[in-house]
């Protein structure tokens, strides 16, 4: 009960790039295709999970003076190894992720849940924590691909919808298309959310931060 | 000082178990990485040739691999980046056969825009690039095509596969590569196309004094920005440099190429060995002749005397050759030219470089404009028409005697009378006071002038007593 | 390639902002006043080109040692201790400068412009000089970036915005028109 609690925190209430606004950069630049998304998402979600675990494992260790230098080399530690690792065996998505694959470092939802959760939390839950928001994470970067997928180049994962000789909507899969789609999906969720009553929605917030 | 030590001590824990881990994914994943990637190459390659095999070169200045089929070479495979739409460029495999005709094109990884820069990377559209070889202009709009709303992707890719086929010929050696000597070629102007990046390149070439003057590029379809510092260093490097040789510039190295390529073309007949247009001694004008060509130790310089369309005499005015081996084989080639009537001559053993440098000086003489002497002309009746002013031509006719040039008569001509009229006869005057058609232009009357000169020397060039008819 | 062209490059056809979305979290963040906006730029400009230039020296030790695969590391935990030197040297020699570019350092380190500019560097082979003049374009497209966002967002809050849209989403569509502006550049 508690694990689906923490999911639904992590991907709906407190969910990275629509409600808390962070991440932008690879938000925006590697959804031209639904798949990126996804393998954006989950190579963030391992970096996340294994940075919370150790973060966590470590809050009683690491004195707080050098807690942020700390933090971002246990990170890039794990970006790196998860990097090494997708070169080897999934190099096409390696290839697509391109630089952003390095720049998950300075992710700031990284170092955010490392400082305001992890430190505080023990190992299980920080994992869990991880989980949640990496998957909610995840889960916007793919609807946003394949937004843009669909709108821009006519496909889906790659499975075209179209036809040959159909003009897509181009804007889409171009820089101003990640903008607006960005947009157009964060003020649906004001809206949607706004019309639910408001108390409900910050409560378990609250609870946890 | 507790603080600080444990401060130190757990960062520097930290650091070194991170560092640890990584060197220790390093060594588990490199040659999976290595392996996957060479793999990964060579399916690729596969794509745009069929091999089975294929040993990358080294030191090339484009990656390079010779393509192997049953251990037998098939080919090539080229690799190069074309800068298009986005910053990341576009990898593109170019396959060529041994013939440099292209077999297949791939683009193996781009960041262009889905659903339009992509379309280069289709099948359909780089199919167009199969056969396509040495001969083909590999240009937009003339042989392929680019997709338009993608036009700065189509063009990286056309410019690639163009410099494929280039670099793939002049590899194997299916382009002559031949070094130009700037001593070699005659004064006068010459023009040249060569391929750039976006099409022919057209060059015009001055030489005066034995020595590149000038290097004008008369029209190109480079992109403007791109092509600009090439277009300003290329030509002044060669006069600086007096090569054509010169280093590309880097960013516009296509464009660089296209100029070098389109002085050679424009100098293609005095590379390699020997004149292409032979030398047809009895169609010379009168005069003397002179030119220079490399000897045994240095230059030598010859004056040639043309008079009734033979060689009459040789004067060697500077060489540094030994005396007693160089200047006897001068003479013996000397007496044999003139007696022959033809370079064709043979070479003095034990003296060939004198020799064979004796023959190119007075080769180079011949295609030079040389200094017309009219005393030399036979007697007769001259008429000869060149273009004035106006289209119509200015026909003229004189007469020589006794290796005197008499006064030179205007029969018709299309050009104002009263400029041109007075033009002639102080021309004619100035050529029968001077016993020279080294006179100064009218000005004022400049085309007249010019014109009338001209059908002088093509009255010259007609003979006596001929070419009345016209 | 020439250095203009790297210079210009850097600030329209590959604006960093607009067409690379590298620093966007601070271009949202801080783009809400002109003033903060310019002061940011500044921070970044200054940070971002010692930060290059540092991190291009040290991939030449990275690579003599065969230790490429740490680039990411180093190249952060350089970028790290860069910012928060910068910050206590401000702070020591020129009062007036921390007070103008000091709050924004911290929020530099995590600033991916930094980082991708460094790697980018490397990506794309520059030598050194071809480094620092593209870090200086780089920095001047994303102050240029920003102060236009700004001034657009500061007439907004007058404005009768969608309630929906009202903060970041009316945000991301004004970037996003003036995305569509910059891709002019290109095309």
């Amino acid at each position: 009960m508690s694990i689906l609690k923490e999911l639904k925190r992590g991907i709906f209430l407190e969910n990275p790039t629509f409600r808390l606004v962070l991440g932008m950069c690879p938000t925006l630049a590697i959804t031209t295709l639904a798949i990126n998304g996804i393998g954006m998402g989950l190579a963030t979600t391992a970096v996340l999970i294994g940075s919370n675990a150790v973060v966590a494992a470590l809050k009683n260790v690491i004195p707080s003076q050098v807690r942020i230098p700390s933090y971002i080399v246990i990170i890039s530690t794990f970006v790196t190894i998860i990097s090494m690792l997708m070169e080897a065996y999934v190099y096409p998505l390696y290839e697509a992720l391109g630089i952003f694959l390095p720049l998950i470092v300075v992710n700031c939802i990284i170092l955010g849940r490392a400082e305001a959760y992890a430190s505080k939390h023990s190992v299980g839950k920080s994992i869990l924590d991880g989980l949640a928001i990496g998957l909610g994470f995840t889960l916007s970067l793919t609807v946003i691909g394949s937004i843009r997928e669909i709108l821009g180049a006519g496909s889906i994962f790659g499975y075209n919808l179209v036809g040959e000789n159909v003009s897509m909507a181009t804007i889409f899969s171009l820089p101003p298309g990640a903008f607006f789609t960005l947009a157009t999906l964060m003020a649906l969720i004001n809206a949607l959310t706004r019309k639910k009553s408001p108390g409900k929605k910050t409560a378990p917030a609250k609870r946890e931060a | 000082m507790n603080t600080t030590a444990k401060m130190i001590i757990v960062l520097g824990l930290i650091s070194a178990i991170s560092a640890g881990l990584l060197a220790g994914v390093n060594m588990l994943t490199k040659d999976t990485i290595a392996a996957n990637s060479e793999k990964r190459l060579y399916e690729t390659l596969a794509q745009v040739i069929a091999a089975d095999e294929f040993i990358p070169q080294e030191g090339t200045e484009l990656a390079l691999w010779q393509a192997l089929k049953n251990d037998e070479l098939v080919g090539y495979v080229v690799r190069l980046t074309g800068q298009g739409y986005s910053s990341a460029g576009i990898d593109i495999l170019v396959g060529l056969d041994s013939q440099a005709s292209v077999t297949g094109v791939l683009v193996f990884s781009h960041s262009e825009t889905p659903g339009l820069g992509s379309k280069v990377a289709e099948k359909g559209y780089l199919d167009q690039f199969v056969g396509k070889g040495l001969e083909s202009p590999i240009a937009a709009g003339e042989d392929v095509d680019a997709i338009s709303g993608a036009t700065s992707s189509s063009m990286a890719v056309i410019g690639s596969v163009r410099k494929a086929v280039q670099f793939v010929g002049a590899y194997a050696g299916l382009v002559e590569d031949t070094s130009i000597d700037f001593a070699q070629v005659p004064d006068g102007v010459y023009t040249g196309t060569g391929r750039g990046f976006g099409g022919d390149i057209t060059v015009k070439v001055t030489f005066a004094g034995g020595k590149l003057t000038d290097v004008e590029i008369v029209s190109h379809k480079e992109s403007p920005n791109v092509s600009d510092p090439a277009i300003a260093k290329i030509p002044q490097a060669m006069l600086d440099q007096q090569t054509v040789e010169v280093d590309s510039v880097s960013g516009a190295t296509m464009s660089s190429e296209g100029i070098k390529a389109a002085v050679r073309n424009a100098l293609a007949e005095f590379g390699g060995e020997g004149p292409a247009i032979p030398i047809d001694i009895s169609s010379l004008l009168p005069g003397k002749y002179t030119g220079a060509a490399r000897g045994y130790s240095s230059d030598i310089t010859v004056e040639v005397t043309v008079a009734g369309g033979k060689i009459t005499d040789i004067t060697i005015i500077s060489q540094d050759d030994s005396p007693d081996v160089g200047v006897p084989a001068f003479e013996t080639i000397i007496a044999a030219i003139k007696q022959e009537q033809s370079l064709d001559v043979d070479l003095v053993s034990g003296a060939t470089f004198s020799s064979q440098g004796l023959v190119e000086a007075v080769k180079n003489a011949l295609r030079s404009e040389g200094v017309l002497d009219l005393s030399l002309l036979p007697d007769g009746n001259y008429t000869g028409e060149a273009e004035g002013f106006s289209r119509e031509p200015i026909r003229v006719s004189f007469t020589m005697k006794d290796g005197r040039i008499g006064s030179v008569q205007v029969l018709a001509h299309g050009d104002t009378p009263e400029v041109a009229g007075a033009a002639f006869s102080q021309l004619s005057a100035a050529i029968e006071a001077g016993q020279t058609l080294d006179v100064d232009l009218v000005s004022g009357a400049s085309y007249s002038s010019q014109g009338m000169l001209d059908a002088i020397i093509n009255a010259i060039k007609a003979g006596p007593n001929s070419g009345t008819g016209h | 390639m020439n250095l203009v062209m790297i210079f210009f490059g850097a600030i329209f056809f590959n604006n960093f902002i607009f067409n690379r979305f590298m620093g966007i979290c601070p271009f949202l963040g801080v783009s809400k006043r002109l003033d903060t906006s310019v002061g940011m730029g500044m921070a970044v400009a200054f940070v971002m080109t010692v930060a290059s230039t540092l991190t291009w020296l040290l991939q030449k030790l990275l690579v003599l040692w065969h230790l490429e695969y740490m680039q990411t590391i180093v190249f952060i935990l350089v970028i790290a201790a860069l910012v928060q030197f910068v910050e206590m040297f401000l702070q020591k020699v020129s009062p007036t400068l921390y007070k103008a570019l000091g709050v924004y350092l911290p929020l530099i380190t995590t600033n991916c412009a930094i980082l991708g500019i460094a790697i980018l560097n490397i990506g794309l082979g520059y030598n050194l000089l071809e480094t620092i003049i593209h870090s200086l374009g780089a920095s001047a497209g994303f102050t240029l970036a920003m102060v236009i966002l700004a001034g657009i967002r500061e007439k907004l809050e007058l404005s009768d915005v969608p309630e929906a849209f009202s903060g970041v989403p009316i945000a991301l569509i004004t970037a996003g028109i003036i995305a569509m502006a910059f891709s002019g550049f290109v095309l």
